[in-house]
């Protein structure tokens, strides 16, 4: 008998939560009971008067938020948030300044996993093997960084860092000289070069240009470009003593 | 202020045309449910008791499944405001059998899988 009480006061609260469940509905007491109403206006008659076995049980399975002007309204759960993108390997989103000739400096959208280095790097040739070797590929890496340098103004202002000083301490280079030295480095590194082949390192390493376009640009036939340009950081390795 | 009052008063609904449709569905979906004939269910006239009752539950069905005002559903329906009214609670009766609460769940997930309106399909 116990047992049939507790099923119906089940059944009246999963019907009032179902109704509760609309915007706007409110349960709230009325008389003996607990009353079910679609809006506030209390003059309209109750959807569905719970009595107080099944308020209770309507208590314990869902969340009852007090009204402010009397009652309860139902407590929806929040909807599960959404699941994050999923994983681009290889991309790194980011923001390339380039020199347009009409417009000046504009920022482009890019991917900066994207250099042609890096591509070349993960590429592989028909035998398996990689484009590069990660040696090539950081003599190439170091020759970017130096021309970096060079355009970098650097900190102009009063160094007030408390930080412990580990690189000695002695006195820092003014920004102009690194950039001066930076210009130098990479002047002899393309002298290293050769006069054959510093074209092409110009183009993919200090410009950043893709592959095809350096070819076209500098006349060669198509795909070759990749010898070349192996070539020319094999002569860059030896230069920097990075082998 | 008194536009507004007007278009309240005159336009219960903000698509009337696309309310009939959706009344249409709901009354073949309830006369698939009861075996009761559409056209009984929209009848004018108390035609049977079971077409009574069927007509009863389209317009609980709508009334709840859609959120729409009693005015909207009556409107819809054709009939009076209180008359919704009164199917409504009829039916929220009923439903403290079981079987019944049972088959009105199922009708109600049915219409919830109704479709929304399609803007526009790109082919």
């Amino acid at each position: 008998m116990s047992v049939d009480i507790d099923l119906a006061a089940e059944h009246l609260a999963s019907r009032a939560a179902r109704l509760l469940a609309r915007p706007g509905a409110v349960i709230e007491a009325a008389g003996l009971g607990y009353a079910v109403r679609f809006g506030p206006n209390r003059r309209n008659r109750a959807m569905l008067v719970l009595d107080e076995p099944a308020f209770q049980a309507l208590v314990r399975s869902a969340t009852l938020k007090t009204r402010a002007l009397g009652g309860w309204t139902l407590v929806v759960p929040p909807p599960a948030p959404k699941p994050p993108p999923p994983g681009r390997p290889g991309v790194i989103d980011g923001e390339t300044v380039i020199e347009e000739p009409g417009l000046g400096a504009v920022v482009f959208k890019s991917n900066l996993g994207e250099s042609p280095l890096a591509w070349l790097a993960r590429r592989r040739d028909g035998k398996g093997r990689p484009w590069l070797t990660p040696i090539e590929a950081a003599a190439g890496e170091r020759l970017r960084e130096d021309f970096n340098r060079a355009g970098t103004v650097g900190r102009l202002t009063m160094n007030w860092d408390a930080g412990p000083r580990v690189d000695g301490g002695g006195p820092r280079l003014e920004p102009a000289e690194r950039a001066r030295f930076a210009k130098d480095r990479i002047a002899a590194a393309l002298e290293a070069a050769g006069p054959g082949l510093r074209e092409i390192l110009e183009h993919v390493c200090l410009a950043g240009t893709a592959l095809q376009a350096a070819e076209r640009a500098l006349g060669l036939p198509r795909r070759a470009g990749k010898m070349v340009l192996r070539l020319a950081l094999q002569r860059l390795v030896v230069h920097y003593r990075m082998g | 202020m008194l536009v507004q009052a007007t278009e309240d008063l005159w336009a219960v609904s903000p698509t009337p045309r696309r309310d009939r449709l959706t009344v249409a569905f709901v009354t073949h979906l309830v006369a698939m449910a009861t075996d009761v004939s559409p056209s009984d269910i929209a009848n004018q006239k108390r035609k049977t008791i079971a077409a009574v009752r069927a007509r009863q539950i389209a317009m609980y069905l709508t009334h709840v499944s859609f959120h729409w005002p009693l005015a909207r559903v009556a409107f819809a329906f054709g009939r009076d405001r209180t008359t919704c009214g009164y199917a409504c609670h009829k039916v929220e009766d009923l439903r403290e059998n079981i079987a019944f609460d049972t088959q009105m769940a199922v009708l109600e997930g049915c219409l919830r899988q109704a479709p929304l309106k399609v803007t526009e399909v790109s082919l």
